[in-house]
């Protein structure tokens, strides 16, 4: 669809229109968007309003050559456009040039903001905080092994007080036994006496009697007192093991809250530990949500920095155009062929939007999925 | 060892562009501005896949793979031809000339790598 003179005034300004709001909306309202939304929309208003200023000009040339020639103003206008067009064509590589450079730095910047943010959150974080989970892991099975090894401690000692309890139960048969010996020692030493006063009614004949009778009443005192030592002796071990056994058990208990005490504390420095590193890995996980969803926002921003190519094909288009124009107008200014021309400048449109406007149709953006053809 | 890729493209953006995505995801890569200088740039060079622009001032992109392909180093390579051009015909013309695929402008990043995953040789 051609935008000549007899179109609608819409279907006239909508290409300028579009090469005015293509760039804005491709740069997301960036600076860059707008200088290239406004002067490519001048541009391609300036060659349009040319082009059909010129058309009935032209067509007049051709049906009146002879008039034509002699029309001053015609040569007017081919001096200004002769001296005009290099200078827009200079002006629009200039922008085209700005744009270029500055879509390379923010290219760069944004890959190394990219890069910096792969890098910083990249494997190191996720290594830490579980390294330190692991560790966690190992310090409570350490722990639970120092714990495991007091309560087998505790259950040592504990046997051991039964084992002394037993030798409580043995001295006190000793006790028995001395006290016994000692009772028999009483018994014989009487009995002795008996048999001593027996020998003397017997006057001479139970001298001999009498000799033997005072040797068992020594030997019984002789029983009597080691039976006395020898209870002695058993209440002193008695009163040792049963004081020894008294501590152990007051130790026991005081062990028993000392292992309840430090059974706890580990559990809190656990609990805290553990609680810690569940914060810990939360938070790494937010920031690993975080830096994707980055990643991904600047991964799409570098698919949108593309419109300078697309940008940058169209001016290109659009100058050597001017350029070709201008070319015309030095040379044969009275051989313009409009469809031929327009056909000419279709041929150069490497974009489905270059297309589209030149044909007045109404152009939806491109698609943000990426095509691809596998041959 | 990492494998080399040369993108050709007259947009020094969307060089910078490719290249990112590239060396991201741990190639190498080799730049050249049209045809002719590609041309230049491959030679003495281990290049395992090309990726190419159509539209490119001195050597466009077609011209350039129907040259390549007669480079005996480089008869198989792969090349993607990388462009804004959607069109049937042209897209018909590269692969006569001997493009693996067509991806076009703008491309996303991980639409390029899968491209470049498939086809790049070992």
């Amino acid at each position: 669809m051609k935008t000549g003179p007899s179109s609608p005034k819409w279907v006239r300004l909508a290409p300028p229109l579009l090469c005015v709001v293509t760039p804005i909306l491709a740069a997301g309202f960036a600076w860059p968007g707008w200088v290239l939304g406004i002067i490519g929309g001048t541009l391609v208003w300036l060659i349009l309003a040319r082009s059909t200023s010129a058309l009935p000009e032209m067509e007049q040339a051709q049906h009146a050559p002879q008039e034509s020639d002699q029309q001053p103003d015609v040569t007017h206008v081919e001096r200004l456009a002769q001296a005009v067009i290099p200078i827009w064509a200079g002006q629009t590589a200039n922008v085209q040039r700005q744009t270029e450079e500055a879509i390379q730095g923010l290219t760069l910047r944004f890959a190394n903001m990219q890069r910096e943010l792969r890098e910083a959150m990249g494997a190191s974080s996720t290594e830490a905080t579980q390294t330190l989970l692991k560790t966690l892991e190992e310090c409570e099975i350490s722990l639970g092994v120092v714990s495991e090894a007091i309560l087998q401690t505790r259950t040592s000692r504990t046997r051991i007080v039964e084992r002394v309890a037993q030798l409580m139960s043995i001295t006190d048969q000793l006790h028995d036994m001395s006290t016994e010996v000692a009772d028999i020692a009483t018994q014989t030493n009487l009995l002795a006496l008996n048999a001593a006063i027996e020998a003397a009614h017997a006057r001479e004949l139970g001298k001999g009697f009498a000799v033997v009778a005072d040797e068992v009443r020594k030997l019984s005192d002789r029983s009597g007192n080691t039976g006395r030592m020898i209870t002695e002796q058993v209440e002193k071990v008695s009163r040792t093991i049963r004081a020894g056994m008294e501590e152990s058990q007051a130790f026991a208990l005081e062990d028993d809250k000392i292992i309840a005490r430090s059974e706890a504390t580990i559990r809190q420095v656990l609990d805290r530990f553990s609680s810690a590193a569940r914060g810990l890995s939360s938070a790494t996980d937010n920031l690993e949500t975080v830096n994707s969803q980055m990643q991904g926002e600047i991964s799409e921003t570098l698919v949108h920095l593309q419109f300078q190519d697309r940008i940058g094909q169209i001016l290109q288009s659009i100058v050597r155009d001017m350029e070709k124009f201008q070319n015309r107008l030095a040379h044969n200014p009275t051989a313009l062929e409009v469809d031929q021309w327009l056909s000419e400048l279709e041929n150069t449109y490497t974009t489905e939007e270059q297309k589209a406007i030149h044909r007045g149709e109404t152009f939806s953006s491109a698609s943000d999925e990426s095509e691809i053809t596998f041959f | 060892m990492a494998k080399t890729i040369m993108i050709i493209d007259d947009s020094a953006s969307l060089r910078q562009v490719v290249s990112i995505t590239l060396t991201g995801a741990g190639y190498e890569v080799l730049e050249a501005c049209d045809g002719r200088d590609a041309l230049a740039k491959l030679t003495g060079q281990k290049v395992h896949l090309m990726i190419s622009d159509v539209n490119m001032p001195n050597m466009d992109g077609i011209s350039f793979l129907k040259a390549v392909r007669e480079v005996p180093a480089y008869r198989f390579t792969p090349v993607i031809m990388l462009t804004t051009e959607a069109g049937e015909e042209m897209k018909k013309a590269g692969q006569a000339a001997g493009a693996k695929a067509w991806v076009v402008k703008p491309f996303k990043p991980e639409i390029l790598l899968t491209a470049v995953s498939k086809l790049i040789l070992p």
